[in-house]
């Protein structure tokens, strides 16, 4: 199962996704939900990368995801700019603001950080709200249709979906270079022990403030697709509590891992459908992503993707002939 | 004017103090931020209005009874979380526990909502008045000045706990040292739990005071943040610092609706918290105590 096996099973991946649009029992509304999947993996790339491998917690996200949409709303409005020219800069706006929001970050031990990101995306919510006349305040605002050269991209089309695949899959190549890149190295290090990271000569005070302005511009680039799908956003859209299952995404699915950032983003949309049958007043989503939260950190602290690892490294240990070792595994997976 | 505002701001800052308190317990004893503080004192809250709705306390006797049973509602649920959650982390990263408490206050507002009460929003009586009374020149109500005393009354209690008592001390040496502290044959899980009454109990008090002025619904626990900010502006992990901080938080935010616009008032707290943790970590009072 070396990366021969990943490489087949990606490529595969790749065109069954460029085939899916022209399947014969697909619908618009399928088609949303896909485009969502790809929307969520740029998030939880984006939060795995500074909560799973740099080691800092954020409960703001939803603050970075707003500040994507809005902008490349914003933009689109007020300037006449297309929708690539307006994703592209309000990805590297959001990038500019992680960057400043990782600037506590130097003098911030973890605990401090999560409530200072807390703050930050409460400030942010109140924010959209003031800024009426950029935002339209409370009531939201529609959001222009994409055009891109000569076509115009609305929410549903089959033009929009390849919009997300691609910019989905560039920018999961992307974050498995970073992973395996001397940043990436470097963010494992000062997430396993600042002091050894700085004693290696690791720039504590530079990678943290890269690792928030690269989750940031990932954030902020879903934050603009996610935009473009709904077609209106509001301020409550993005409250507390979309940070919190952005978290819980990242954790169900693992932790320090691309795989898990994927296989976390598809339970992150497809869940919502099964709560949308449920009475709102039964608060199932609540309920369900604090108990995974607490569950999946209990007994699963490496997530689905750890789960995946287990069992591969068990399957290979037996085609070897030699006897699974569950607690040699889960050491491996740890690693 | 002035003075008018500082005492108005009194009240709220007793609460945040209560919540800073709360969790500066916990953190003090076992390294963990309990980011599910605000619930304790939101379920709190719900279990008040609850018995109210039950009993209808009249007299000074039965509201007593309520405060009690309340508090000792709040003691079994801190109690409980310990033993079935926390205690099981006790070898984990600090990381995971915080995830671990993230999770279980996202738990309790659904469960709050969904399952045990509902989302609305409910006015619940106190037994202090809210009919303004002016002493000396200030208009105040009993019922702020009862938060406030509550406040003050249960601040001297825990000093004089940590002082004086058996069980107060072996807490104060667990959190100076949990291996010297289990070698001296303090029962340190026992601390432990303990401590998470304790802190639950203090946020309980904090829901009781709080469900007259802050009205109670699932979303009351996010004034954690307030208290959080509270502890930090104090300088964290003192428990002087978190009940002065705390207190100047309310006073501030009190002030900040009268001479700033009143867009600024929801965030102020939160602009406060950001300011001291870039430019003054260790809090106005300096007596952040580095443990994490």
């Amino acid at each position: 199962m070396g990366s021969a096996f990943n490489k087949i099973f990606v490529g595969l991946l790749l065109i069954l996704l460029v085939i899916v649009p022209h399947v014969p029992f697909m619908d618009p509304y399928l088609l949303f939900i896909f485009d969502l999947i790809f929307i969520s993996v740029l998030v939880s790339l984006g939060l795995n990368l500074l909560a799973g491998y740099a080691g800092q917690i954020s409960i703001g996200h939803a603050a970075f995801y707003a500040i994507g949409a809005y902008s490349s709303a914003i933009i689109q409005e007020r300037s006449g700019i297309p929708f690539l020219g307006s994703m592209l800069m309000a990805a590297a706006l959001t990038a500019a603001i992680g960057y400043l929001v990782g600037l506590p970050a130097i003098r911030l031990q973890g605990l401090f950080l999560a409530m200072a990101t807390l703050a930050f995306g409460l400030v942010i919510e109140e924010i959209l709200i003031i800024a009426e006349p950029l935002t339209h305040g409370p009531d939201g605002m529609a959001v222009p249709d994409a055009v891109i050269g000569p076509w115009v991209l609305t929410s549903n089309t089959n033009g929009f979906y390849y919009v997300c695949l691609i910019v989905a899959a560039i920018m999961t190549w992307v974050a498995v270079n970073i992973v395996n890149s001397r940043t990436g190295r470097a963010f494992v290090a000062l997430r396993e022990s600042e002091i050894a990271a700085q004693t290696n000569g690791i720039n504590l005070a530079g990678y943290k403030t890269i690792a928030f302005a690269i989750s940031a511009f990932y954030t902020g680039l879903a934050g603009a697709l996610y935009a473009q799908a709904v077609t209106f956003i509001a301020p409550d859209g993005f409250t507390i509590f979309l940070s919190i299952q952005f978290l819980a995404v990242i954790i169900i699915g693992g932790m320090g891992s691309i795989l898990g950032s994927i296989l976390g983003a598809i339970t992150l949309v497809l869940l919502p459908e099964l709560f949308a049958k449920m009475p709102a007043e039964w608060g199932a989503p609540m309920i369900f992503y604090g108990a995974a939260l607490i569950l999946v950190i209990m007994f699963m602290p490496l997530g689905i993707a750890g789960f995946v690892t287990k069992i591969r490294y068990n399957l290979t240990l037996r085609r070897l002939g030699a006897e699974p070792q569950l607690g040699q595994a889960a050491e491996i997976a740890a690693d | 004017m002035f003075l008018q505002q500082v005492i108005g701001g009194l009240a709220t800052g007793s609460i945040y103090a209560l919540i800073a308190l709360g969790f500066i317990l916990i953190f003090k004893a076992t390294d963990v931020i309990n980011f599910a503080q605000g619930e304790f004192l939101m379920v709190s809250a719900f279990m008040a209005k609850t018995l109210i709705d039950w009993l209808h306390p009249s007299n000074i006797a039965m509201w007593i009874v309520v405060a009690l049973m309340t508090l000792a509602f709040a003691a079994l649920f801190g109690m409980l979380v310990e033993r079935l959650l926390i205690r099981r982390m006790m070898n984990a990263p600090p990381f995971s526990v915080v995830i671990l408490t993230i999770g279980l206050s996202t738990l309790m507002i659904g469960l709050a909502g969904g399952v045990v009460w509902d989302w609305d929003t409910y006015i619940i009586e106190s037994p202090f008045s809210n009919k303004p009374v002016e002493v000396g020149g200030v208009i105040i109500t009993p019922l702020n000045a009862g938060i406030v005393g509550i406040t003050l009354a249960l601040i001297i209690l825990l000093t004089l706990y940590f002082k004086f008592t058996k069980i107060g001390t072996a807490m104060r040496a667990t959190q100076q040292n949990k291996q010297t502290a289990m070698l001296m044959g303090i029962n340190v899980k026992g601390i432990f739990a303990g401590t998470w009454a304790l802190s639950a109990v203090v946020a309980g008090v904090a829901g009781f005071l709080a469900a007259p002025i802050l009205l109670v619904d699932t979303n009351m626990g996010f004034v954690l943040i307030k208290g959080f900010a509270g502890a930090v502006l104090g300088g964290f992990g003192s428990i002087p610092g978190a009940i002065i901080g705390g207190m100047s938080l309310g006073v501030m935010e009190n002030l900040a609706t009268v001479y700033l616009p009143s867009s600024i008032k929801h965030v102020a707290a939160f602009l406060v918290l950001l300011l001291v943790l870039l430019f003054k970590p260790d809090g106005l009072l300096g007596f952040t105590v580095k443990k994490v």
